[in-house]
């Protein structure tokens, strides 16, 4: 379980170190205060290869063309101020005691393949797909050191054809993507349900069914059918099957937040506003759901929000007498003094009590 | 720059307020920490003012607060058992020298490693009370029906029963408020205009009625100046 985090020049972060993560963990704070920011660099640090930079693109919607378009400054965004001559880092505490370090750097094309990471017939495909100009080629390198020893190399080369994935050569890393739920975008009917017969395999769809009562205590049961377009299809008692598409935003992104919990093999979920989609009375039971979870599948949750109603009902839940899981809050708010973000721990007491006391934990 | 200044209750607050707008300082009086003012501070009120103390690293970390304050009662106990009690709260939340006297800042440091200080005051009067004591002993109207609540304590007493000092201190205040200084248009409204459970808008419109130059304040003055 991570117990620490220090990043480095990345995104909005030019230097912040945060203490003290749980089991559960739930960041506050206002616009452009650095909360998605955060669960960026947790993706990158948990699985730091080619692809991953990939995903956060697409996440953040970065267009593809305009990377064509600009391959120079395809990276660009990464690095604090856009400035791409330092080096993004990024330093975990695990309680098993390893000591990972990222770091993210800009890199020549010459150097790359100069290293050992690209064998000889691999490096020539790759050059060959890549335009004849390579004056407006850019490369970013992704470095993983363990306890300090060789790191193991990922890169992405950006050019006017789109971006070029060298991921992870030097390991043998087949885990999926980590798992991440984005605060707007919907995923598919037909990734849903192939996440859902994962979960069904494994013994796990009963907690899907038992998410969706929360919403919809009349729904009895949950299937698959790939018929067409796989698809995820509920029954309310009583009533005939309904695709799960038409039950709202929050059934799709219930099952999207569970069904990632259940499956990720990195034993780590993201969600970035929590709250959206999920009615207040329903949010206690919500995070019960999460939190036993949590527990039971070893699993560490992080989770931005700016409702404080979900808030309060996290610091509610997480109170509950006989509570297993440990859980923590933390307020990122840009220090007055040197105008850098800076992360505060607040543990549940510390959390109940100012909002009790109406005063802002959200970085007013 | 703002400093905050933890206080007990609510009228706590009400009445720092008004006696730091008096003074023309930047301090901001924290939302009160409420212990309730019947229970032992040794129990429940311990944790209160932990988690009041802990609910200020953010601000030090963040608003750069460099001075903060706390006043609580000093209620039947001497100065050195108030100061060992605010002393154990400290040092579970901050790094920090020893707290060895009041009205003396200390040095505390936050685990971000900000810096600040720190100093208290135990609200009193010759040496015990609370608010209502203070408010008491800087009354700045005749108060005859108050004042005749010491021959109805003398009759109490002769008929055997008792009423502790800040049972009646605040039942002085109370009559002060209700009866010498509440207006005869005040008093179709009194529980709203005449009563410390409204003390806000005693505060806010009647601010004469304490003598706010009274020499029971010097040590409380003094106190803010830190903050300056």
């Amino acid at each position: 379980m991570l117990k620490e985090i220090e990043i480095q020049n990345f995104r909005c972060f030019e230097k912040i170190k945060i203490s003290g993560f749980e089991r559960v963990n739930l960041i506050g704070g206002k616009n452009n205060a650095g909360k998605t920011a955060l669960l960026e660099a947790l993706v990158l640090y948990v699985a730091p290869k080619a692809s991953s930079i990939e995903m956060l693109r697409e996440l953040r919607r970065e267009s593809s063309e305009a990377l064509k378009a600009m391959p120079k400054r395809a990276w660009d965004n990464l690095f604090y101020l856009l400035d791409k001559q330092k080096i993004i880092v990024i330093i975990g505490i695990r309680d098993n005691y390893l000591d990972y370090r990222v770091e993210i750097v800009r890199e020549s094309l010459f150097n790359i393949f100069t290293t050992t990471v690209v064998d000889k017939i691999a490096s020539q495909g790759i050059i060959d797909s890549l335009p004849k100009d390579k004056a407006g080629v850019s490369v970013i390198t992704l470095k993983l050191i363990i306890n300090e020893g060789k790191p193991l190399l990922s890169s992405l080369i950006a050019s006017s054809s789109g971006s070029t994935n060298i991921d992870r050569i030097s390991l043998d890393d087949d885990t999926d993507e980590v798992a991440i739920i984005p605060s707007f975008i919907r995923i598919s009917g037909k990734e849903l349900t192939a996440a859902y017969d994962r979960a069904r395999l494994n013994e796990k769809d009963s907690e899907v069914l038992k998410a969706f009562q929360i919403i919809d205590p009349a729904i009895e049961s949950v299937e698959s059918f790939s018929i067409g377009e796989p698809t995820l299809y509920l029954r309310r008692k009583g009533e005939k099957r309904l695709p799960l598409s038409l039950f709202g935003d929050a059934m799709n992104r219930v099952a999207d937040i569970i069904l990632k919990l259940v499956n990720s093999e990195h034993k780590i979920l993201l969600i970035d506003e929590i709250e959206n989609g999920i009615h207040y009375t329903n949010q206690r039971e919500f995070w019960r759901i999460l939190f036993r979870l949590a527990v039971e599948l070893d699993t560490q949750i992080f989770a931005t929000t700016h409702s404080l109603e979900m808030l309060q009902a996290f610091a509610d839940v997480g109170l509950e007498p006989n509570q297993e899981c440990s859980s923590a809050y933390f307020e990122l708010a840009i220090k007055l003094k040197t105008n850098q973000i800076i992360g505060s721990r607040l543990d549940l007491e510390t959390l109940n009590y100012a909002l009790e006391h109406q005063e802002g934990v959200r970085g007013e | 720059m703002s400093n905050i200044v933890i206080v007990e209750s609510k009228n706590d607050r009400i009445f720092m307020q008004a006696m730091v707008e008096k003074l023309n300082c930047d301090i901001q009086v924290a939302s009160p920490i409420y212990i309730d003012d019947y229970k032992s501070l040794e129990g429940l009120s311990e944790i209160e003012l932990i988690k009041a103390l802990k609910n200020s690293i953010r601000k030090i970390d963040q608003k750069d607060i460099e001075k903060i304050g706390i006043i609580i009662d000093i209620d039947n106990y001497s100065e050195q058992e108030r100061l060992e009690f605010v002393d154990r709260c400290i040092k579970q939340v901050f790094e920090a020298e020893s707290l060895s006297s009041t009205k003396q800042f200390i040095d505390i440091c936050t685990d971000y490693g900000t810096n600040a200080k720190l100093a208290c005051y135990f609200t009193n009067f010759g040496g015990r009370g609370e608010l209502e004591t203070l408010l008491k002993a800087i009354k700045a109207r005749e108060s005859p029906y108050a004042d005749c609540l010491d021959s109805w304590k003398t009759c109490i007493e002769s008929q055997g029963k008792t009423i502790d000092r800040k049972g009646f201190d605040k039942f002085w205040v109370s009559i002060y408020l209700r009866y010498d200084t509440c207006s005869k248009k005040e008093q179709k409204r009194a529980g709203e205009k005449c009563s410390m459970s409204r003390f806000d808008y005693v505060m806010e419109h009647k601010k004469d009625i304490w003598d706010w130059n009274n020499p029971a304040l010097d040590d409380l003055k003094e106190f803010f100046k830190l903050f300056c």
